[in-house]
């Protein structure tokens, strides 16, 4: 599949189709919460899916908004993955205990706007679009947070992500406000175009200081390390279902909106990135294994997990600000977002199925035994942790590998060292996870059986899994040679 | 016409002044409130650049700037309500449930 790209200037309303239609199925849901005969959560399940399916299948590559707006390989890239997790998700929440709290009108409403939001953000090219695309998610997260399961761990959860992720989003205003004022211009092609004119020049530092300002707002969303903090509170407040949608498809917006800014940036200057994502990633990877190493609640542990999976990713982003000829980190890392978004929504998916029964957020001690109480759960875990690991034989050692390799040919030894002792310590609490299914006996406080009436999330766990240990085993390659096709555009905008 | 220099230098002291305001207040309110001053900083800093730069991108862009704050003021305030109803106070201090 590869889409010819019409010539800027013409509008294509089928490039935003994904949006409107996501859009359209929000404004409908919110009608029939507060209608009489189609509020059940089945009907609200319709409505989602025949939006996400219709937004997932057309998809058409071209410009809107006079190309502030841009529908191409990548973007279509993010948005498939984006929306298949989000569809997954859906099933998961639907066959669990959270039906009746998910499926009201207004929650549907939110998570729809808050994944257009993310759509916007990835196909975005101006400021302007960047920041409506990135409110819109984040203010849509703050409430689902709180709203979908109101207690006091969920709402204090959802304030102090709503406080950081304004103050973020003021630090990310603030350097939009200096970047205009030393470029005159919202384009993010234009800005960055233009850094090697104003490298050093009179508004350099004021350039400098909006280009970090940006950074931190973005680097916020993402959880890299100095401004994580956020992350496991929100992570523990928020219902699993929406963890997992945080973790996965937050990182990939924020991701692909960095690989846009990067690779807009011309090569001689394209240095100035590498610095600041290599200590942002050893940060993140440090900070992130070693609070893991002390967590008691399994949501907790797999949020620090996934602060430390952003700071591998953050390695990728500096091989890829070193080396401009080659797609090679781009393809790891677009590699690495489908191996993540796989391995989280599968663990994810078992933990929403055994908290059915538990009531919510498991500890390490209410999984002792599972492997007596039920194999399939347990193992489904133990696969994915081991995944998180970067265990051969799965598509977690493959994609660390792709990572490390691309980051070796960029030179950037310490990188790799720290990320390869980095995952040497996450092994600890990873298999501490393993360790107490498979090796302690019940201690039967909370009872941990998934209940009935969840055979499909056990069928699509079990699917997961599959493709965990194939895209590990023999599909690697395909899959890498796929992502080629994707981060194209990145190449070309180089030329 | 007022130099660039004091319109940035201005926002520049509205923005920490909203930093310092969510750092060192306990009262949610208190901190919405700062957000809201570090927002309308950049407003203003986007003005102020606009009239320099000479497009009016910029104003463009604060109108988008007041709207998302608005937004971010309901849900904001929504939450506080939340909040009060189930800890029985707005002091960030006693938000202690989460912790590790």
């Amino acid at each position: 599949m590869n889409i010819p790209l019409p010539t800027i200037g013409s509008e294509f309303y089928s490039a935003v189709f994904p949006i409107l239609v996501l859009c359209l199925a929000s404004i409908i849901s919110l009608l029939q919460g507060v209608s009489k005969g189609f509020r059940s959560p089945a009907a609200l399940l319709f409505t989602l899916l025949v939006g996400l399916i219709a937004a997932l299948v057309y998809q058409t590559g071209g410009y809107f908004l006079g190309g502030a707006y841009i529908s191409d390989m990548l973007s279509i890239y993010g948005k498939s993955l984006m929306i298949s997790a989000s569809i997954v998700l859906v099933l998961f929440v639907y066959f669990s205990t959270l039906r009746e709290k998910f499926f009201r009108g207004e929650v549907v409403t939110l998570f729809l706007m808050v994944l257009s939001g993310f759509l916007m953000l990835i196909s975005s090219t101006d400021l302007i679009s960047v920041f409506v695309g990135l409110e819109l998610s984040s203010i849509g997260l703050y409430s689902l947070v709180g709203y979908i399961n109101p207690n006091q761990r969920s709402q204090e959860g959802a304030l102090k992500y709503f406080i950081l992720g304004s103050i973020s989003a003021a630090f990310l205003l603030y350097g939009m406000g200096l970047l205009y004022f030393t470029t005159g211009t919202l384009g993010i092609d234009q800005i960055f175009g233009q850094i090697s004119q104003i490298y050093n020049g009179p508004n350099w530092l004021y350039f400098l200081s909006g280009l970090i300002m940006f950074g931190i707002g973005l680097t916020f969303k993402m959880a890299l390390a100095p401004f994580h903090m956020w992350t496991p509170d929100a992570y523990e407040g928020a219902p699993t279902a929406l963890t997992a949608f945080m973790a996965t498809a937050a990182k990939t917006a924020i991701i692909l909106l960095i690989f846009r800014v990067i690779s807009f940036t011309p090569a001689l200057t394209l240095e100035t990135w590498q610095p600041f994502f290599s200590v942002l990633a050893i940060a993140t990877i440090v900070i992130g294994n070693i609070f893991a190493l002390v967590q008691t609640s399994i949501k907790r542990i797999l949020a620090y997990s996934s602060i430390a999976h952003s700071g591998y990713l953050a390695i990728g982003l500096a091989a890829a600000a070193t080396t401009s000829n080659t797609a090679f980190p781009y393809d790891a890392i677009l590699f690495y977002l489908i191996a993540y978004t796989i391995m989280s929504i599968a663990v994810f998916g078992v933990l929403i199925w055994l908290e059915e029964d538990a009531g919510i957020n498991l500890n390490l001690m209410d999984i002792h035994g599972l492997a007596k109480k039920h194999p399939f759960a347990a193992l489904s875990i133990a696969v994915c942790m081991l995944s998180f690991a970067g265990i051969p034989p799965t598509v977690g050692f493959m994609s660390k590998f792709f990572l490390f390799k691309a980051a070796l040919d960029a030179h950037l030894y310490s990188l790799v060292i720290v990320g390869i002792l980095g995952s040497a310590v996450s092994l600890y609490y990873y298999l501490r996870i393993v360790v107490n299914m498979y090796m302690r006996d019940p201690t039967g406080q909370r009872e941990t059986s998934p209940g009935g009436g969840s055979k499909i999330t056990a069928f699509v766990v079990g699917i997961l899994v599959v493709l965990i240990i194939a895209l590990g085993t023999v599909l690697p390659g395909p899959l890498l040679n796929k992502m080629a096709d994707y981060s194209k555009p990145l190449m070309i905008n180089k030329g | 016409m007022v130099p660039f220099n004091y319109i940035i230098v201005l926002s520049a002291f509205m923005f920490f002044c909203g930093v310092f305001g969510v750092l060192f207040r306990r009262n949610i309110i208190a901190i919405l409130m700062s957000v809201e001053l570090m927002l309308n900083s950049v407003n203003l800093l986007f003005i102020g650049a606009s009239k320099v730069v000479g497009n009016l991108d910029g104003q463009i862009m604060v109108f988008f700037i007041i709207t998302v704050a608005a937004c971010e003021a309901a849900v904001g305030l929504a939450m506080v309500i939340a909040i009060f109803r189930k800890f029985g106070s707005i002091d960030t201090d006693k938000l202690r449930v989460l912790r590790g």
